[in-house]
């Protein structure tokens, strides 16, 4: 089941702004590896289930899957062949804002070239340009 | 301690200037001295990024000369990054007493391969990536090893497991916190059925205020 709140405070919101650079969660926190944003986009939640297992089915029962995003924002869509007017659409889906530099996910217990295929794979999936990064890329 | 870094001390200040120091393939920094004056200076990023690269902490003592100063011990307090490319945008230094307690975060690095990993099928977890510690400049460590071999199948190694020098280094932390554990690794969901796809997710609770009143017009 993809991800999407327990509960909210209002059913609909506005479109709000997808500007600048991510402010949170650009770091590894977790995990040895990651995957961070290097665009900006709503990521759904579709994306982000397609994303997790694609990295499940290639690490099988290896590693650690931490998912750093969540689908928090509802986006309406109005139905097919209807005027304009007469309120807003109905809520379509769940989606995650994403800023350029935000981790997305994070992966540890496996090793560096199964994190680098498992994060490819997820790659592929989303809508935007990622890039791989590690803990120790400076040594 | 590296080679020394020789740095220029700025007078320009700001975002503005910051940048145009950045172009020129510079960064800026402060040095930080107990009871004197914070000294605004500008690095060469090149020099200052591959001696960075030779160590794995970056709370280290560095050489550093301003100008045509003498050459000085310094701490690098905070070095930041940018969030995207890695480059360094800023550093802070601390000069410090050579004979005063420093208490500063170390890397912890996990070595050797946990038995629960090897014969059981568990996951490593790594808990705590960073430790707090204290001690004098001159015994700052790169890193803290830990050595995990002996983890076992749901065993969680902690902060008074660590095996450290404890004449020369305090440990600053609560000493019942994980720093890696041995865990079952979660069990890979079935797929979900095609009719299972197709029902409908359910919508989400909304959070009123008041609930509305039975009967009212």
């Amino acid at each position: 089941m993809p991800l999407m709140p327990k509960r909210v405070k209002y059913r609909k919101v506005q479109k709000g702004s997808r500007g600048g650079m991510a402010k949170a969660g650009t770091t590894l926190a977790f995990g040895e590896y990651g995957l961070q944003a290097l665009e900006r986009a709503w990521i759904t939640n579709i994306q982000i289930e397609a994303c997790r297992v694609a990295i499940n089915r290639n690490l099988k029962r290896k590693g650690k899957l931490w998912i750093r995003i969540f689908p928090d924002k509802p986006f309406t869509k109005k139905p097919l062949e209807v005027r304009m007017g007469k309120g807003k659409g109905g809520v379509e889906g769940w989606v995650s804002v994403v800023r350029p530099g935000r981790m997305l996910f994070e992966l540890d217990g496996v090793t560096d070239q199964q994190a680098r295929i498992a994060m490819r794979l997820a790659a592929t999936k989303l809508p935007i340009r990622v890039q791989f990064v590690t803990r120790h890329a400076n040594r | 301690m590296d080679a020394k870094i020789i740095i220029k001390s700025r007078d320009v200040k700001g975002s503005a200037s910051a940048r145009r120091l950045r172009r020129d393939g510079l960064v800026p920094g402060v040095v930080y001295s107990e009871g004197g004056a914070a000294r605004a200076v500008s690095l060469p990023k090149h020099e200052f990024e591959q001696m960075l690269r030779h160590h794995v902490s970056e709370h280290v003592m560095i050489k550093i000369q301003i100008d045509d100063g003498a050459e000085e011990a310094v701490l690098l307090k905070e070095v930041q990054h940018n969030i995207i490319s890695g480059g360094v945008v800023h550093v802070d230094m601390q000069k410090v007493a050579l004979d005063k307690k420093l208490r500063l975060e170390v890397p912890v690095e996990l070595i050797g391969e946990a038995e629960g990993v090897k014969n059981q099928g568990g996951v490593l977890d790594h808990l705590l990536h960073h430790i707090q510690i204290e001690c004098f400049p001159a015994d700052i460590p790169e890193q803290i090893n830990v050595d995990v071999t002996g983890l076992k199948l749901g065993d969680t190694l902690t902060i008074k497991d660590i095996r450290i020098d404890t004449a020369k280094y305090a440990i600053l932390m609560d000493a019942d916190v994980g720093v890696a554990s041995v865990t079952q690794p979660k069990v890979v969901e079935e797929e979900p059925v095609a009719g299972e796809v197709a029902a409908a997710p359910a919508e989400p609770e909304v959070i009123r205020e008041k609930k509305p009143e039975e009967g009212a017009e």
